[in-house]
């Protein structure tokens, strides 16, 4: 029988064994500048030891919520002894206004610690000066990020500037049914235009404000100004009114022939099931695996495939970021930390686990990492890396957002 | 004759009841159920596996909102009850502005007065608390509890409590075997109300909880809003399930006959 000594013996040489191993791996690793509170990522990791990071994020995805809890949640556990606990949103807005709210109530210690974030909450939280840092370019693991990228050092045209650390990439696919479309997708829009006039009711696209509709149009902006440089720096009405008129009058001249002959714009939600229902031949948005998972998920037919345009899609970056009143800055920058390495990274672009996009190249990783990379099989509805990498688009500043969304409103859905 | 015809409207509203929550029971066990199919073409328990799941947080949830519903009712009773007898039994200055006041909550947006609450209750610490929660569910409450019980006790009056106290009976004797028999459906009415609209919040408990506090609603909502409706539907299932209980035990008490019902209406 063992006795409770031996016992007690036998569970601390474990745990010394445990915690060994986690030191060992992590005692080359070393802050890369200044944070504010800490001297060195020993003391990163001390002070995190034991305690709860409370990630409030997007809840509406089974499959995200279980990747999460599993990959990254029991991970850290593991490794670094944190509890993270993820909070459920429907709208990161709701996270963003409690900051907000927190501040303007002087509340020193709040209660979020990470935020899954980009665009336009970022910007409303950095602009009011709400979040904690710069930490993001000194965290040991930003050493595989390359900021000079302008993908990564500007997230919708806000400077990152350390504020929050990248860990996944979305890039735009148009998503079609080859029952309905044939193999070979309108992959311009002038092919597009004429596929819909050939075929009325079977294309359409979400509503703007909806942000997949407002990605859409942008899109129609690039290739009516033969590429995205006229729109990426600052917001040049004379340029706007320059293009607008081609968007808007493609865009009308596309109207009747659209899904209930556009006398109604379907929301993004709405349009998956047209898809799923087989009501459209056409369904798009930022999640290049998403139609691989839908099809999975037995939301999609077997049929959906996706392509994205000859003159490129639009991509962005998805990244954490913590608050200014955020009570485990600490324990946040070792999550942010550990999704920005290898072992997370293989994980999440692995098609048959999360099956995202890396923002970082995997040759910035180890030969190991990038035979695993190269090996990897891909569902047939899912474009190549290197496919969608040939075709990214940056998104221009938000000032050019808000210009379209409204000029769309205007001209095309009032007209 | 009249009995058929109440089995027949009885059947109709149960019918009208529960037809909308069979769909839903059918998507729970569907994995794929796409536009024309009558029904699934392929079946799944996986849904139902996810809500069991801890990532799922639905069990979480489910105590979570079981027990804040519970305080929550409990704390309308307090304050209700006195404030709705007061209102219909006497007359007093400034009777009508309470009136006012107490229906105000229906009338603002919920969002709007919790922007505002949540400012009050970070300076009280009362944000990212239990108790927190409970006081900020109350309010849309309260209006409830009072407009019922305020018509349950203008139909009551008070002579048969002056009727016991005439023969003797206590303070105590008049309010259990006189007052409370009498208001008792009426009661569980309000309480059933204020039971429901607890259950149903989102937008306070997010503010005000800050992710502390997960509800059954916080689980819930992100999947509506997405589009996977079986996971969606399993878990409506779940959350409706304590609605339809509340409502069978409430309405077996309510088939009671009772004097004070008549003026409310016979539920």
């Amino acid at each position: 029988m063992f006795s409770f000594r031996r016992m007690a013996l036998i569970l601390m040489v474990l745990s010394m064994v445990v915690l060994g191993s986690a030191v060992a791996q992590d005692s080359a690793d070393e802050l890369l500048g200044p944070v504010p509170g800490y001297e060195t990522w020993a003391d990163v990791l001390a002070a995190a030891q034991g305690t709860t990071v409370n990630w409030h994020m997007w809840g509406g995805s089974d499959k995200i919520n279980s990747d999460v809890d599993n990959d990254i949640g029991a991970r850290v556990q593991e490794l670094y002894g944190i509890t993270l606990n993820r909070v459920p949103l429907v709208d990161t807005a709701d996270v963003v206004n409690k900051i907000l709210d927190e501040s303007a109530a002087g509340v020193e210690t709040g209660t979020v610690d990470l935020i899954w974030i980009n665009g336009e909450n970022f910007r409303t939280l950095k602009d009011a000066e709400l979040l904690f840092g710069p930490w993001a370019e000194a965290i040991p693991n930003a050493r595989y990020v390359d900021w000079s990228d302008p993908a990564l050092a500007f997230d919708f045209g806000t400077p990152v500037e350390g504020y929050e650390s990248p860990w996944g990439h979305a890039q735009f696919v148009m998503e079609f049914n080859t029952d309905l479309v044939g193999e070979e997708p309108p992959k311009t829009f002038e092919a597009l235009a004429e596929w819909a006039a050939a075929n009325p009711g079977l294309f359409t696209y979400p509503a703007i404000p909806d942000f997949t509709g407002s990605v859409f149009v942008r899109h129609v902006f690039f290739w009516a100004a033969g590429g995205p440089e006229s729109f990426l720096g600052e917001f040049d009405q004379a340029v706007f009114d320059q293009y607008a008129p081609i968007v808007w009058d493609y865009l009308n001249g596309l109207e009747p022939n659209l899904w209930r002959a556009g006398e109604t714009y379907p929301e993004a939600s709405v349009l998956t099931d047209l898809l799923a229902n087989q009501e459209v031949a056409f369904n798009m948005g930022y999640g290049p695996g998403n139609a691989a998972s839908n099809i999975r998920e037995g939301i999609y037919p077997e049929s959906v495939r996706t392509f994205v345009f000859d003159t490129g899609t639009i991509s962005n970056n998805n990244f954490v970021t913590i608050p200014y009143n955020a009570p485990n800055p600490a324990g946040a920058m070792i999550v942010a930390n550990f999704m920005l390495g290898e072992e997370f990274q293989l994980k999440m672009t692995d098609p048959a686990a999360w099956g995202w996009l890396s923002p970082i190249p995997p040759s910035v990783y180890s030969e190991e990492f990038q035979t695993t990379v190269a090996a990897y099989e891909r569902h047939p509805a899912t474009l190549s890396a290197d496919d969608l990498a040939a075709a990214a688009l940056p998104e221009p500043p938000a000032a050019w957002v808000t210009a379209m969304e409204q000029g769309w409103i205007e001209n095309v859905l009032q007209k | 004759m009249n009995k058929i015809l109440r089995w027949l409207v009885l059947a109709i509203i149960v019918i009208t009841a529960l037809a909308p929550i069979l769909p839903q029971f059918v998507w729970s066990f569907s994995h794929r159920w796409l536009f024309p199919s009558l029904l699934p073409s392929q079946w799944s328990t996986e849904p139902w596996e996810y809500v069991f799941t801890a990532t799922s947080r639905v069990g979480e949830g489910f105590f979570n909102s079981l027990a804040i519903a519970v305080v929550v009712s409990l704390l309308s009773i307090l304050v209700g009850l006195p404030a709705s007898r007061a209102l219909a039994l006497h007359n007093f200055r400034g009777k009508s502005a309470i009136e006012w006041l107490l229906m105000v909550p229906i009338i603002v947006p919920g969002i709007v007065a919790t922007m505002g609450i949540h400012q009050v209750f970070i300076r009280l610490g009362l944000t990212d608390t239990f108790i927190g929660v409970c006081l900020v569910h109350l309010i849309p409450c309260i209006p409830y509890m009072v407009l019922v019980m305020s018509s349950v006790f203008a139909n009551y009056g008070t002579e048969l409590e002056d009727t016991a106290r005439t023969l003797g009976a206590g303070t105590f004797s008049v309010w259990r075997f006189v007052t409370l028999p009498g208001i008792l459906p009426g009661l569980l009415v309000a309480t059933m109300f204020t039971f429901l609209i607890s259950w149903g919040q989102y937008i306070t408990t997010v503010l005000i909880g800050g992710g502390t506090i997960i509800t059954l609603p916080m689980v819930l909502f992100p999947f509506i809003s997405g589009t996977n409706y079986p996971n969606a539907a399993a878990i409506s299932l779940v959350f409706v399930a304590p609605a339809i209980l509340v409502l069978i035990f409430t309405s077996r008490q309510l088939g009671r006959e009772s004097s004070v019902m008549g003026g409310f209406g016979r539920l």
